[in-house]
């Protein structure tokens, strides 16, 4: 019998090698999920998974299944949406380097960036077990996005050049997105917060009931109460990209979230995450919320609370921890300063705003605070004392070049010099020319400063307060305003506000209210003047021109410049080239006592917390880039 | 008498209306609305996204018609018992109210109790040993209680329980009775919560009404048919309670009719303070973000209950004493 070459055998035999090659990787393949699901009734955890389930490392080690995280929240839900809903196309990297992948596969630009194709994970599935689809954001982008009877305008980034951009469907987990002009920083815009790309992906399959074209619905009230950041999260029932799901809601009492069965994330181990299972939150009004968590803190009732403790505080919270069983860590709020001072250049009085263009004016203002008291006093020493400037974790920053100017920058003008500041109003011609104790203009008439000042934020009160004395030092009258928020933003528009201190914020570079350090756009956190920024913000249609020249009119061009170019690196330059104006020719905004620490109350039996995080505002995303997926409870 | 009562109740109509039209005009006053404020908040933790959407939202709430049309369809709603919905979670006003009511009516009826229950003995008490030991002491018990606002000693007591036993007492129940149906632990442990904002409550009523009780009974104990009583050799316990208590009562029934509104919109600064789901704080919350129609029905219903109190007092009044009359 001679051994004959039998294609069709040959065949056989490399299809069942290859059948158990396949098996055995699929073997190696293995998940694990919480022993909560063993009885019930659902399908496999590998069937629940994406093909491509995205691998967490843990922060320190792999976690075990179970527990109940404790934590104390206002009623308004803000930072719990941070805690539970971030859940964006790309989420910031732990240490804000970058962005890394999240509900998104993957994407890539062309060389122009101007389209970029986004890549869906295969497999994804909603808390209910229905398939995530690019069909999904295709329905949030024609019908709801699109639709002029839907109340949903363009999302942030997705207008340049003041045409929205193009979506177009490539298949079932691919969607190409096309601007008309260069978008380099649009994914970074998504990954902000709790309140873009993270809002961008809806369940289209359960929204569909909701919405007037596709149901008996006649109004947009439940579709909009369904898609809103501000009311998404309390909407019992709706299916989630969450770790976990709302199931049980009380206004003003309490909110229970329970794991999500169907989550998309494994750690490094094949554990489906999260691994905890419950996050049980108490929910208090504004004025009992301070009590709340200083009370449940120090008697060990919360297992991670990121905020909401008052600064006063801190020094309780840290005394206690021995006995409420916890550690404190101190993330930082990352503020600018608290409070810094608006300079508004559209303000009524031409005499004033001429003092304000005289670079001299206010570093003679900025020299003459002794910000180290301001600290002690009021910020129980616990901040920095700085001149206004952005975030130092700003990716512009990250170079030596950036982190020198940065030094300079938060340091400029900063010393305490009441001579210097005297000399240096003097050398510009205001002094005391009628001898009633008050410095005058430089054309004698009598120089009075207001400064608006919010009257709910008391350590702004408390520092403007000291601010004033130091002033009155140096011989400028100065009267505080304090008046309710509104009532100031209304006087901020009409041009009737000289100076506004504004309470802690924080802000980076191009991604998050680039209008705090040029004058952009016109809301009431842009400096420089509001109707300024609405005038380059609408080009030249409303509000009025910066002085032609000024250094405010280079800051925008210096926007423009930054915004447009394409390269990180030379985008990164032209910011620090925009920011040298800030130290060259300001202070423009001025800044007092900032970096202000925010203690995060971590339970003794909590794992997986890093020790680092930014809670100044919501757009980078803690607690949410911290993933608390993979906290877990060592018991 | 039934004629009265009619044309009483006839009369609530219009000042309901009157009420309605003055609280309206103050809502909108403040220079930014409900749309302002919310972008605000937004923006100040870093949202901008809502900034530049505030004709849309205006046009999801209503806040874009002009004022007159504004108030008319709220006064026509309120009439056919549509009372709108909330801004900030978008649920009706009817369902967040009724939510809230239970525990309202519970923690203000208790301390009502409380407050009239041991404030009325304890003052006539007061009035008949006037000056001796006993008085002097309810006097200077009486002086704290009216001078200590409520709330401080609400959060006196929430420090000190939290010291000796541990425990928060923010709220009305531990999380674990939140939104559970109507069990004894459940009782038990509302129970656990309540006396502190009860007994807050009641120590500053029970001081006001010992007060009252005290002044009226002292005046009519000076009168001669008092001493005609006694002459006539009634026993002391008769002569007080059965004749002058009842003729002291008087001040106390018109008290009576503020019962009604105090039971929905009373020590509003100590609910706030101690995070107790009641109406008051919810009214205190929508009027600061001027969310204007959960904050207008509120008032609404204080209103009511403010003219349905006066009504039952004068009535009340009338009944017990014969010298008042209606016509």
């Amino acid at each position: 019998m001679t051994l004959r070459w039998n294609p069709r055998g040959a065949l056989a035999a490399l299809s069942l090698a290859t059948a158990l090659l396949c098996t055995t990787a699929a073997v190696a393949q293995t998940y694990q999920q919480s022993p909560l699901f063993d009885g019930m009734d659902l399908p496999p955890v590998a069937d629940r998974l994406p093909d491509a389930p995205l691998v967490l490392e843990p922060v320190e080690s792999v976690g075990t299944y179970g527990g109940t995280l404790r934590n104390v929240s206002p009623e308004d839900l803000g930072w719990l949406r941070q805690l539970i809903m971030v859940e964006p196309w790309a989420k910031w990297e732990r240490d804000l380097n970058g962005i890394r992948p999240n509900t998104l596969e993957g994407w890539t630009w062309n060389d122009a960036y101007t389209e970029v194709t986004l890549d869906f994970r295969e497999g994804m599935l909603w808390s209910d077990g229905a398939p995530v689809t690019a069909d999904d954001f295709m329905f949030f982008w024609n019908d709801m996005v699109l639709n002029e009877a839907i109340p949903v305008t363009f999302p942030g980034g997705t207008v340049v050049n003041s045409e929205p951009m193009t979506v177009e469907k490539i298949d079932d987990f691919t969607v190409k997105l096309t601007f008309s002009g260069p978008n380099p920083l649009f994914m970074e815009l998504a990954s902000r917060g709790h309140y873009n790309s993270s809002l961008w992906l809806v369940p289209s399959h359960y929204m569909r009931q909701f919405h007037p074209d596709y149901s008996d619905v006649t109004d947009t009230a439940a579709l909009m109460a369904h898609y809103e950041n501000t009311t998404r999260l309390q909407q019992i029932g709706m299916p989630t990209l969450s770790a976990w799901v709302i199931t049980d809601y009380t206004p003003g009492q309490r909110i229970v979230a329970q794991r999500n069965p169907y989550y998309w994330k494994v750690d490094s181990a094949g554990n489906q995450l999260p691994y905890i299972d419950t996050i049980d939150t108490t929910l208090a009004t504004p004025a009992a919320v301070g009590q709340a968590t200083l009370l449940n803190a120090i008697g060990g009732n919360v297992d991670f609370q990121p905020r909401d403790f008052a600064l006063a505080d801190y020094s309780v919270l840290l005394s206690n921890q021995e006995a409420g069983n916890y550690t404190v860590k101190m993330w930082s709020r990352g503020d600018f300063a608290w409070p810094w001072i608006m300079i508004a250049y559209d303000h009524v009085d031409q005499g004033i705003v001429d003092l304000f263009y005289m670079p001299d004016f206010l570093r003679a203002l900025s020299h003459a605070m002794d910000r180290n008291k301001i600290n002690d006093i009021v910020s129980f020493g616990l901040a920095t004392p700085r001149q206004f400037a952005l975030s130092p974790e700003s990716p512009e920053f990250q170079t030596p070049e950036g982190q020198a100017l940065y030094e300079e920058w938060s340091n400029s003008y900063i010393e305490f010099d009441p001579a210097l500041a005297g000399s240096l109003l003097d050398g510009i011609g205001v002094v005391d020319a009628d001898g009633e104790g008050w410095r005058d203009r430089p054309d004698g008439s009598r120089l009075q400063l207001i400064i608006d000042v919010p009257a709910s934020s008391q350590e702004s009160i408390n520092a403007m307060d000291l601010i004033k004395q130091d002033w009155e030092a140096i011989g400028i009258d100065l009267i505080l305003n304090a008046l309710e928020w509104s009532a100031i933003d209304a006087r901020a528009g009409n041009g009737e506000m000289m100076m506004r201190a504004w309470p802690s914020a924080s802000g980076w570079g191009l991604l998050s209210a680039a209008t705090v350090w040029a004058p952009i756009e016109g809301f009431t956190w842009s400096m420089g003047g509001q109707s300024i920024g609405r005038f380059f913000q609408t080009g030249g249609v409303e509000g009025q021109p910066a002085r032609p020249g000024s250094m405010l009119e280079r800051l925008q061009e210096a926007y423009a410049v930054a915004i447009g170019t394409v390269d990180p690196v030379e985008r990164d330059a032209a910011l620090l080239a925009a920011y040298r104006i800030h130290i060259d020719e300001g202070p423009i905004t001025l800044g007092t006592v900032g970096e202000h620490p925010s203690p995060v109350v971590v339970s003794n039996r909590l794992r997986n917390v890093q020790d680092t995080g930014l809670t100044g505002g919501w757009d980078l995303g803690f607690p949410g880039t911290a993933d608390p997926e993979q906290f877990y409870f060592a018991d | 008498m039934w004629v009265y009562i009619a044309r009483r109740i006839l009369a609530l109509i219009p000042t309901l209306i009157l009420i309605m039209l003055v609280s309206f005009i103050i809502m909108q006053l403040p220079p930014a609305d409900f749309v302002d404020q919310y972008v605000s908040r937004e923006a100040a933790r870093g949202n901008t996204s809502v900034a530049g959407q505030e004709e849309m939202l205006r046009q999801q709430f209503g806040l874009d018609q002009s004022l007159p049309v504004q108030f008319v369809s709220w006064v026509g709603g309120v009439f056919t018992g549509n009372l709108g919905i909330s801004f900030t979670d978008k649920r009706q006003v009817s369902e967040i109210i009724m939510d809230r009511l239970p525990a309202t009516l519970a923690i203000a009826g208790m301390a009502f109790l409380l407050s009239w229950g041991v404030g009325i003995p304890l003052g006539v008490y007061s009035a008949t040993h006037q000056y001796r030991a006993g008085d002097v002491a309810l006097t200077g018990i009486a002086f704290v209680g009216i001078g200590l606002p409520d709330f401080l000693l609400a959060l006196l007591f929430l420090v000190a329980a939290f010291y000796v036993t541990g425990d928060v007492l923010l709220g009305l129940s531990s999380p674990e009775f939140v939104g559970a149906s109507l069990s004894w632990g459940k009782v038990v442990d509302f129970m656990s919560y309540a006396w502190l904002s009860v007994v807050a409550v009641a120590f500053t009523g029970m001081a006001y009404i010992m007060r009252v009780t005290r002044n009226n009974m002292l005046e009519e104990l000076g009168k001669p048919y008092v001493m005609t009583l006694r002459a006539k050799g009634l026993p002391e316990r008769v002569v007080i309670w059965r004749h002058v208590f009842r003729n002291a009562i008087n001040p106390l029934v018109m008290l009576f009719g503020q019962v009604l509104s105090f039971l929905i919109n009373g020590f509003a600064i100590t609910s706030v303070v101690l995070n107790l789901p009641t109406v008051q704080a919810t009214y205190l919350q929508a009027t600061l973000l001027q969310d204007t129609y959960l904050a207008g029905a509120i008032l609404v219903l204080i209103a009511m209950t403010v003219m349905l109190g006066n009504l039952i007092s004068d009535l009340l009044l009338a009944w017990i004493d014969p010298r008042v009359r209606y016509d």
